[in-house]
C-alpha cells in the first residue's frame, strides 16, 4: 500500500514538475525498512551533486533543504541505494529495500569462516534447505547434483549406504579418491554417514581448489567437504520444531524383459535343454498355466520410511543452542533390508564474557542396520539376482498359498540338491526369510572448543574432537535353513552358524591455534592464523563364528555347539569356532599457518602452509610440506566499474597450491611383515605378508584454478565459472615385479596423472513477488588423463585394472579395454569381433583388446532444478545427471548366456536368436559364445538423467498462524525421490560406482508425505 | 580465569607432542627382522612352506586341461574356458601354478637366508639340518613342477624356467636351460640328502625317500636313465605295491600307506584344503567338472580293476552321462578332503618301465606293467609284447593314465611323450563338440604353458613360450 502511494506521488510529481520553478524548501520524511516496516536510524540523505546531507534520527526521521527538481539520495549499509526527485510535496517517506548485492554471506572455509566477498578460493556452499527432509539416510548421497564438480554415485540402495564421492575427477589410482569430510571441525569417516541426521546440517561447504584444501595437507588432495551443523541465533528466543515424514519406496523399471513361462519352456524345447526339452505344446501350455511367475514382484517389496524429529533452538544474549532428537526408519525394497536410527545432537555456543567463547557440538547416534544377503554378487542368495534369472514356470507359492522357501521337486531334484543352481529363487527366499545379517552402530562425533581474545586483535583457540564408531555385527545362519543344511558341513549333525563381531574406531583430533587480525587505515585487512594439530586413530576389532546351533537358542551365543565336540567313528571336528582380533593405530602431527590480506574489499591475497608428519611413512619421508597461494579481485568495487550496468558484480579468483593424499596403501608399507597363523598339519607358520617399500610417500596434487563469480541483471542471474588443472605426481602404482618375488607388484610412487575441467553454476530468479520462480543448475566437465605409469610401463600392454578397464598412459582411469564386438555372422550365427586392427574376425582373442574412448567415470556431471512458489505453495525440483559414462552390464549378460539356459531364465532378446543361414540378428546362435567372450557386447552407456527430488509443499499463512497463538510455522509436503530416470542402461539402476555391474542393490524410488510445525 | 585458560592452551600445545602420533608399529604382524631368530622360528617358516605349495593346481591342470574330464551337469561357468583349452598369458591358470611354486620357493629362500644367521645348539642341530634339508628338497621338487608345465623343451639345451636360489625381490631372471634346471634340482637333492637323517620316516614330510622319488621323476623327464634306474630300483625295493584293499584305503580315508612315498597332509575342513574341490562345489555338493566318457570307458574296461572302484564315484549315473570323479571323496567326516599323494611306488614302476622301453628293453617294461596290473586286478594279467617304442610308449601312457589318474600327471605325460607317439589329446565324441574342442594336436603350442602376463610385465628378461 505504502509502495503504491509512493509510486502515485512520484507520478504526480513528474507531471507537476513541468510547471514548477526551482525553489528551495525543507523536505522531511521517515525512512523505514521494507522488510519489517521499522524506522531506520542513521540513513544518509544527501542532495545529489551537492554536499548537503543529513542522517535520520532514531525514529528514522530526517529533514533537509532541497529544491524542487533536485534529487535526494538515500543510502544505508546493506540497503539498496534509493533516489527520489523532490517535487511539490514537502514530505518524502521512503521504505528501503534490502540490498541483495551487499548481503555478504559468511562462507565456511578451512579452519574458519570468511565473508563471501573476501574468499579467494573455489568454494561452493550447499544450504540446509537443499539437504533437509530428503528421505535418504546418507548425507553424501543427498549431495548428488547439488554442487558443480561433485560426482556422487552409489552401488547400493541399502538404506544408509554410502556412495563414492569424487570431486573434480579421480586423483588416485590405488589410493583414496574421496574428499576429506569434516563435520564441525572433526574429520570423519567419508564412507559412513548412515547414523547421522542430515536435518541437523546448516550448510555444506565444498572446498574444491588447492587454496581451499591445501591447508589440510596430506589429506586434502581430493578436496575437502566441510559440514557445519545448526546453531541458534543470539537473541532468537526459544523455538521448538516438530517434523514428521512417512513414505514408501519401490524399484525402478529395469528397461529389459525376461521370458515368461511359455517363452522359456519353448526356448528350452527348441534347444533341447532343461525342463522344456521334449515337451509337447499341450504340456508347455499346462506348465505355463500353473505358474507364470514375475520374480520381480516376489523379490522387490514396498519399503516404508518413517521419520520423526523434534528440535529446540535457543538464543539468549550469551548462549545459543541447537538440540535435536530424531528417529528415522527406512525399509529397503527387498526383504531384510532396513535401517532404524536414533539421533541426538546438542550444539551450544556460550560467550562467557566479551572475550571468551566456548563451543560444543556433540552428536550421539545409534543405528540398527539389517542387510539382504550377498547384494552385488553372483551368490545364489542374492535377491537381486533372482529377478533376472529365476525360472518363470516355477511357482513361488506352496499349494496352501504360503511362500515356498524350500523349492519344488523339480528345482531340488526331488530334494537331493537343495543348494544347486536350479533352486536359486528358493535358496534366496529361504536365506532372506530365515537368516540374518545385522549391524548395530554407535556413532559419536563431538568437539569442544574455546576461543579467547588475549588482547585486541589477537586470539588463541583450542579444541578437542572425536569421531567415534562402534559396530556390532551379527550374522546368523539358522539350522533349519537351506544354507544351514551345509553349515558348518553337510555331514555335521548340528547345523547353522553364528557370527558375532565388534569393531571400534576412535579418531581424535586436538587443535591449538592463534589468530591475529586487524584493519589498518580502514582498507588494509590482515588476518593471520597459526596452529598445530594432532590426529590419531585407534582401530580394534574382534569377532568369532561358532557352529552347530541349538534351534531353541538361535540368536544367542549359547546356541553354539562346543568346539571340542566330535562326531562319528572318525571323530570329525565340525564345530571348531573361528576367532579373529586385529588392531592398528595411525597418526598425524601437523602445524600450519594461513595469512590473508584484503585491500579495500577489492584485492585479496591468501597464502597457506602446512607441514604434516604421517605415522604411516618411514622416517625418510615422514614430513611433507603443502602450500597454496591465491588471490581475488572484486572488480565491481572498482571506481571505474559501472554499478548500474548489466553486470552488478564481478569477481575474479585465481589459486595455485599443492596438497597430498596419504591414504595410499596400508598403514605399514614401510615394513616387511610376516603373518603368523595355522599352517601345515595344524602347526604354527610364519608366512611373508608384505614386502616393504621404505621410500613410499604421499601422492601429491598441484592444482591451478581460475574462477569468475558474477551477478547480472539486477542480481537476478548469479553464477560461477571455474577452470582448473590438477596434476598428481608420486602416484601410487604397482611397480610390477617378477612373480619370483612371490608377488605381482610392489606399491611405489611412480605415476602421474592430470585432471582438467570446467565448472559452471547458475542461479536465475525469473520472477519475484507473490509468484516466485527461479531456476538453477550446474554442470561440470572433467577430463582425466594418466600421464605416466612408471618406467616399466609398456604401451603395448596396458595394465589391467579390473572390471574390463585398463590403465594406459594418455588415457583416463577406468578406460575400458575390450575386444570389440562386431555382431553375428548371418551365414552361420557365430559371433564376430574386430581384431586389434579393426578387421572382422571370428576368433576371440584377448590380444585383440583395444583401449576404447569409453570410461567408467562420467565426462559431464551435475544437476539442475527449479523452484516455484505462490503464496504458501512451493514446488521444488532437482534433476541430476551424469553423461558419457559407461559400464559393463555383467548382470544382463547372464540372461543372454545360453550356456545357463537349462537352469536360468533368459532375456526376451533371445527370441530373436539366430536360427538359420541368412538371419540378420544381434543374438548369436545357441551356445555359440560364452559371456567371457562378450568383449564390448555388454559395454553400455550408463548416462542418466534423474528426477532426483521433487517436492510440493504448502506453508500456512502467517496471519492465520498468529491467530492460533501456538504455531509459528506449519508446512505440509509431499515429496518424491528418483521418480523418473531416463537412461539407455538395461538394468534396475544406471547409477553405480563400479565399472562392471553384477546384481547390485538398485537405488529405489521413494514417495513421502510429511509436515513440519514450529512453536 | 584468563591465566588458567592460557595455561590450558599452552599445555595442549605441549601435550600434542608428535611422538605419540608418529611412532606407531604394526600390532598384528611380525616385522621381518623379528620373524626368524631361532630354530623354532625356522620350523614355523617351514610349516608355512609346506602349507603354501598347493598340489591342487597340478591336479586341476592334469585333469581339466586334458581328456580325462568333461563339463559337469552342475557347471555354472567354472573352468569352462580352461577345459576348452583357452590358455593365454593373462589366463588365471597361466599365473596360478607359476606364482604358487615360485612364491613357495621364495619362502624357502627366505628361511634358508635366515638360517644362515642362526647357530643351533648341539641339541638342535639335527632339527636345524632337517629344516634345511626339507627346504632344499622342496625347492628341487617345486622347480621340477614349474619346469614340467612351463618348460618349452626338457632337452638339456631347451628353454626351461628360471632357477630361483636366493631371495628375489627386484631381480629379473631369464629362463635357464632345462639342463641347468635339472642340474640345480640334482644339486639341491644332493644337499638335502646330506642334511636329512635317515631316522625321519614320516611320509607326510620330506624324507630321504622323497628326495629319491624327486630324483627319479626328474631323471625321467630329463632322459637321465642312470639316475632314473638307480632311484626307481631303490624305491621299488623298499615299497611294495598296495593290494586291492590297501589301494582302496589309500585313497578312501588315507589310512593305508603301503605304497605312499610322500603325501601332503590335508587335515582340516577348510575349503582350500579339499582337493575334490577341483571338480566339485565343496560346500553345496554337485560337480562342475566330471570324469570324461573316454576315461570312464578306459578305467572300467576291466571289471576287476580296483582303479575303477577308486576313480568312479558310486553316485555316478553313467546311463545319464553323469560320471563323478571319486578319487578324493573325503575323510574325517569332510567331503572332498584327502591327502595329496605326491609320490607312490607305482609311479616308480612306470618310470622304470618307460626308461627300460626307451632303452630297448621292451620285455623289462612289459614285466613291470604286468606287476602293476596284477596288483590292481588281483589276478595274473597277460604279459604284453612290444615290438617298437611307440607301442610300448602308448601302453605305458595308458597305464599311467589309469594308475595316476587325477593326481596331476596326464598333461605332462602326453606333453613329454607326444614326440614319440605323435598324439596329443583326442576327446571322446560324447565329451566334446560345440565350443569344446575334441583334439589338441601333438604339435600345438599349448603343450607349453604360457608365461603369465604379470611375469612378463615385471620381468623384461623373461621370454614367452612360442605361440602365445
Amino acid at each position: 500500500m505504502k509502495l503504491k502511494l509512493t509510486w502515485l506521488m512520484t507520478l504526480f510529481m513528474a507531471f507537476v514538475m513541468q510547471f514548477s520553478f526551482a525553489q528551495e524548501k525543507t523536505v522531511t520524511g521517515t525512512v523505514t525498512s521494507a522488510a519489517d516496516g521499522l524506522p531506520l536510524p542513521g540513513v544518509n540523505v544527501i542532495v545529489k551533486g551537492t554536499s548537503r546531507g543529513v542522517q535520520t534520527d532514531f525514529d528514522g526521521i530526517y529533514s533537509i533543504k532541497a529544491s524542487v527538481g533536485e534529487t535526494l539520495v538515500f543510502s544505508f549499509v546493506s540497503m539498496t541505494k534509493a533516489e527520489v526527485k523532490v517535487g511539490a510535496s514537502n514530505t518524502i517517506n521512503l521504505s528501503m529495500q534490502e540490498d541483495i548485492a551487499a548481503l555478504d554471506e559468511v562462507v565456511v572455509v578451512a579452519y574458519g569462516t570468511e565473508k563471501a566477498s573476501n574468499v579467494t578460493s573455489a568454494i561452493e556452499t550447499v544450504k540446509a534447505e537443499d539437504i533437509e527432509q530428503v528421505p535418504n539416510a546418507s548425507l553424501d548421497q543427498i549431495l548428488q547434483g547439488q554442487a558443480a564438480g561433485l560426482n556422487i554415485q552409489t552401488s547400493s540402495g541399502q538404506p544408509g549406504a554410502s556412495g563414492t564421492v569424487i570431486l573434480r575427477g579421480r586423483n588416485s589410482i590405488n589410493g583414496n579418491v574421496e574428499p576429506l569430510f569434516i563435520i564441525d571441525g572433526v574429520p570423519v569417516d567419508e564412507d559412513n554417514f548412515r547414523s547421522l541426521n542430515s536435518n541437523d546440517i546448516s550448510n555444506v561447504s565444498v572446498l574444491k581448489d588447492a587454496s581451499a584444501s591445501a591447508l589440510y595437507g596430506n589429506r586434502g588432495a581430493g578436496g575437502v567437504i566441510i559440514v557445519t551443523t545448526k546453531t541458534g541465533r543470539k537473541g532468537g528466543g526459544v523455538k521448538v520444531a516438530y517434523r514428521s515424514q512417512y513414505g514408501k519406496s519401490t524399484y525402478n523399471d529395469p528397461g529389459f524383459e525376461v521370458m515368461n513361462a511359455s517363452q522359456a519352456l519353448n526356448f528350452q524345447r527348441d534347444n533341447g535343454i532343461g525342463l522344456g526339452n521334449g515337451l509337447s505344446d499341450a504340456a508347455i501350455a499346462a506348465y505355463a498355466a500353473q505358474a507364470n511367475t514375475d520374480w520381480r514382484e516376489i523379490f522387490f517389496r514396498k519399503g516404508t520410511t518413517n521419520s520423526q524429529e523434534v528440535n529446540v533452538t535457543t538464543g539468549s544474549e550469551n548462549t545459543t543452542s541447537f538440540n535435536s532428537i530424531g528417529y528415522f526408519e527406512q525399509e529397503g525394497i527387498t526383504q531384510r533390508s532396513k535401517i532404524q536410527r536414533f539421533t541426538f545432537r546438542s550444539n551450544v555456543n556460550t560467550s562467557l564474557n566479551d572475550r571468551l567463547d566456548i563451543t560444543s557440538n556433540i552428536t550421539i547416534n545409534f543405528s540398527k542396520n539389517n542387510f539382504a544377503e550377498a547384494e552385488g554378487s553372483g551368490s545364489l542368495d542374492n535377491p537381486f539376482l533372482a529377478p533376472y534369472l529365476a525360472l518363470p514356470f516355477v511357482s513361488p507359492y506352496n499349494p496352501d498359498g504360503s511362500l515356498n522357501i524350500n523349492g519344488t521337486a523339480y528345482t531340488t531334484a526331488n530334494g537331493t540338491n537343495t543348494n544347486g543352481f536350479l533352486n536359486t529363487p528358493f535358496i534366496t527366499l529361504n536365506t532372506n526369510a530365515l537368516n540374518t545379517e545385522d549391524e548395530n552402530e554407535m556413532k559419536i562425533v563431538g568437539r569442544i572448543g574455546a576461543n579467547l581474545e588475549v588482547v585486541k586483535n589477537l586470539s588463541i583457540g583450542t579444541s578437542v574432537g572425536v569421531d567415534y564408531q562402534h559396530l556390532e555385527f551379527q550374522n546368523i545362519t539358522r539350522p533349519e535353513s537351506l544354507r544351514g543344511e551345509i553349515t558348518p558341513d553337510a555331514n555335521a549333525l548340528v547345523k547353522g552358524s553364528h557370527f558375532q563381531g565388534y569393531q571400534r574406531n576412535a579418531a581424535f583430533i586436538v587443535n591449538a591455534n592463534a589468530n591475529y587480525n586487524n584493519v589498518f587505515n580502514e582498507v588494509h585487512d590482515f588476518d593471520i592464523t597459526v596452529g598445530t594439530e594432532y590426529n590419531k586413530t585407534h582401530f580394534i576389532q574382534s569377532s568369532f563364528q561358532g557352529f552347530g546351533l541349538n534351534p531353541k537358542l538361535v540368536g544367542s551365543g549359547n546356541a553354539i555347539t562346543n568346539g571340542s565336540v566330535t562326531e562319528g567313528d572318525d571323530e570329525a571336528q565340525y564345530y571348531i569356532p573361528s576367532v579373529s582380533a586385529t588392531s592398528f593405530n595411525d597418526g598425524l602431527f601437523s602445524y600450519y599457518a594461513v595469512g590473508k590480506y584484503d585491500y579495500d574489499n577489492r584485492y585479496g591475497l591468501q597464502a597457506s602452509f602446512r607441514r604434516d608428519a604421517a605415522a604411516r611413512f618411514s622416517d625418510t619421508n615422514k614430513w611433507g610440506t603443502f602450500w597454496s597461494v591465491s588471490g581475488k579481485w572484486n572488480i565491481h568495487n572498482e571506481e571505474f566499474f559501472n554499478q548500474d550496468g548489466f553486470v552488478k558484480e564481478l569477481k575474479l579468483r585465481a589459486s595455485y597450491g599443492v596438497a597430498g593424499n596419504q591414504r595410499v596403501g596400508g598403514a605399514f608399507n614401510a615394513f616387511s611383515l610376516y603373518n603368523s597363523g595355522i599352517a601345515y598339519n595344524g602347526g604354527l607358520g610364519y608366512s611373508l605378508g608384505q614386502i616393504d617399500n621404505p621410500d613410499l610417500k604421499w601422492e601429491e596434487t598441484a592444482q591451478f584454478n581460475v574462477g569468475l563469480d558474477f551477478s547480472l541483471m539486477d542480481y537476478k542471474l548469479t553464477g560461477t565459472v571455474d577452470v582448473y588443472q590438477k596434476e598428481t605426481t608420486d602416484l601410487f602404482i604397482g611397480q610390477p615385479l617378477s612373480l619370483l618375488s612371490a608377488t605381482t607388484s610392489i606399491q611405489a610412487n611412480l605415476g602421474s596423472l592430470e585432471n582438467k575441467g570446467v565448472e559452471l553454476g547458475l542461479d536465475y530468479k525469473i520472477l519475484d513477488g507473490d509468484f516466485k520462480w527461479s531456476v538453477n543448475g550446474n554442470i561440470a566437465y572433467n577430463k582425466n588423463k594418466i600421464t605416466n605409469l612408471g618406467t616399466d610401463y609398456d604401451p603395448a600392454n596396458p595394465i589391467l585394472a579390473g572390471g574390463g578397464t585398463a590403465l594406459a598412459e594418455g588415457h583416463s582411469i577406468g578406460t575400458f579395454y575390450r575386444v570389440r564386438w562386431a555382431g553375428v555372422n548371418p551365414a552361420d550365427g557365430t559371433p564376430l569381433w574386430l581384431d586389434a586392427d579393426g578387421n572382422i574376425t571370428n576368433v576371440f582373442s584377448t590380444s585383440n583388446r583395444v583401449l576404447l574412448d569409453k570410461t567408467q567415470d562420467p565426462k559431464f556431471v551435475g544437476g539442475f532444478g527449479t523452484n516455484f512458489s505462490y503464496k504458501g505453495f512451493a514446488v521444488n525440483a532437482l534433476f541430476t545427471y551424469a553423461a558419457d559414462q559407461w559400464r559393463l552390464n555383467g548382470s544382463y549378460a547372464i540372461i543372454e548366456d545360453t550356456g545357463l539356459a537349462s537352469f536360468a531364465n533368459m532375456s526376451t532378446a533371445l527370441l530373436r536368436m539366430w536360427q538359420q543361414p541368412g538371419d540378420v540378428t544381434d543374438i548369436p546362435a545357441f551356445n555359440s559364445v560364452t559371456r567371457a567372450q562378450a568383449g564390448t557386447r555388454y559395454l553400455e552407456d550408463a548416462s542418466f538423467l534423474r528426477l532426483r527430488n521433487i517436492s510440493l509443499s504448502y506453508t500456512l499463512d502467517k496471519d492465520l498462524l498468529e491467530r492460533t497463538k501456538l504455531f509459528t510455522n506449519v508446512r505440509v509436503y509431499v515429496q518424491g525421490q528418483n521418480l523418473l530416470t531416463f537412461t539407455k542402461w538395461r538394468g534396475f539402476d544406471p547409477e553405480s560406482n563400479i565399472s562392471s555391474t553384477f546384481f547390485e542393490y538398485p537405488t529405489p524410488k521413494t514417495v513421502t508425505v510429511g509436515f513440519d510445525v514450529e512453536f | 580465569m584468563k591465566k588458567i585458560f592460557i595455561l590450558t592452551i599452552m599445555s595442549v600445545f605441549a601435550l600434542t607432542s608428535c611422538n605419540d602420533a608418529l611412532d606407531i608399529l604394526p600390532e598384528d604382524q611380525i616385522p621381518a627382522e623379528n620373524a626368524f631368530n631361532s630354530v623354532a622360528d625356522l620350523q614355523n617358516g617351514l610349516n608355512a612352506i609346506y602349507n603354501q605349495y598347493n598340489p591342487a593346481n597340478t591336479i586341476d591342470y592334469g585333469s581339466n586341461f586334458t581328456d580325462d574330464t568333461k563339463i559337469g551337469a552342475d557347471n555354472g561357468g567354472q573352468k569352462v574356458g580352461f577345459h576348452q583349452w583357452v590358455l593365454q598369458a593373462n589366463s588365471g591358470e597361466a599365473q596360478t601354478m607359476w606364482l604358487n611354486c615360485y612364491a613357495t620357493i621364495n619362502s624357502i629362500n627366505r628361511v634358508l637366508a635366515a638360517a644362515g644367521s642362526i647357530t643351533p645348539d648341539a641339541s638342535e642341530v639335527q632339527d636345524y639340518n632337517k629344516i634345511l634339508g626339507d627346504c632344499y628338497a622342496l625347492r628341487a621338487f617345486l622347480h621340477l613342477e614349474v619346469l614340467s608345465y612351463y618348460g618349452v623343451d626338457y632337452d638339456a639345451s631347451g628353454a626351461g624356467v628360471p632357477i630361483s636360489d636366493f631371495v628375489i625381490v627386484f631381480e629379473q631372471l631369464p629362463r635357464n636351460t632345462s639342463g641347468e634346471v635339472f642340474a640345480a634340482i640334482n644339486d639341491d637333492l644332493d644337499t638335502a640328502m646330506g642334511l636329512i637323517s635317515a631316522s625321519y620316516t614320516d611320509n607326510g614330510y620330506v624324507t630321504r625317500d622323497f628326495v629319491t622319488a624327486v630324483r627319479a621323476r626328474a631323471a625321467l623327464y630329463a632322459g637321465d636313465s642312470v639316475n632314473a634306474l638307480a632311484a626307481t630300483q631303490n624305491l621299488i625295493s623298499n615299497y611294495p605295491l598296495a593290494d586291492q584293499i590297501q589301494y582302496i584305503n589309500m585313497f578312501g580315508d588315507d589310512s593305508d600307506n603301503t605304497e605312499v612315498i610322500f603325501k601332503l597332509l590335508k587335515t582340516d575342513g577348510n575349503n582350500d584344503q579339499r582337493l575334490g574341490g577341483v571338480w566339485h562345489f565343496t560346500g553345496t555338493g554337485g560337480a562342475f567338472m566330471e570324469m570324461s566318457n573316454g576315461f570312464y570307458n578306459a578305467v572300467t574296461s576291466n571289471g576287476s580293476d580296483v582303479r575303477s572302484l577308486v576313480n568312479v564315484d558310486p553316485a555316478s549315473d553313467p546311463a545319464n552321462n553323469l560320471h563323478l570323479i571319486g578319487k578324493y571323496l573325503g575323510k574325517n567326516g569332510f567331503d572332498y578332503l584327502n591327502d595329496a599323494k605326491v609320490f607312490r611306488v607305482s609311479e616308480m614302476y612306470l618310470i622304470r618301465a618307460e626308461i627300460l622301453a626307451k632303452g630297448g628293453d621292451y620285455n623289462g617294461a612289459a614285466l613291470l606293467l604286468k606287476d602293476l596290473r596284477d596288483a590292481r586286478t588281483n589276478s595274473s594279467t597277460a604279459l604284453s609284447s612290444f615290438t617298437n617304442l611307440v607301442d610300448a610308449m602308448n601302453e605305458i601312457l595308458s597305464e599311467r593314465r589309469l594308475e595316476l589318474a587325477y593326481e596331476g600327471h596326464r598333461y605332462v605325460d602326453v606333453k613329454r611323450t607326444r614326440n614319440i607317439t605323435n598324439d596329443g589329446f583326442v576327446r571322446d565324441a560324447l565329451d566334446c563338440g560345440g565350443a569344446v574342442p575334441c583334439t589338441l594336436g601333438a604339435t600345438d603350442y599349448r603343450w607349453t604353458f604360457a608365461i603369465p602376463a604379470a611375469e612378463l610385465n615385471g620381468n623384461p628378461n623373461m621370454t614367452q613360450a612360442p605361440g602365445y
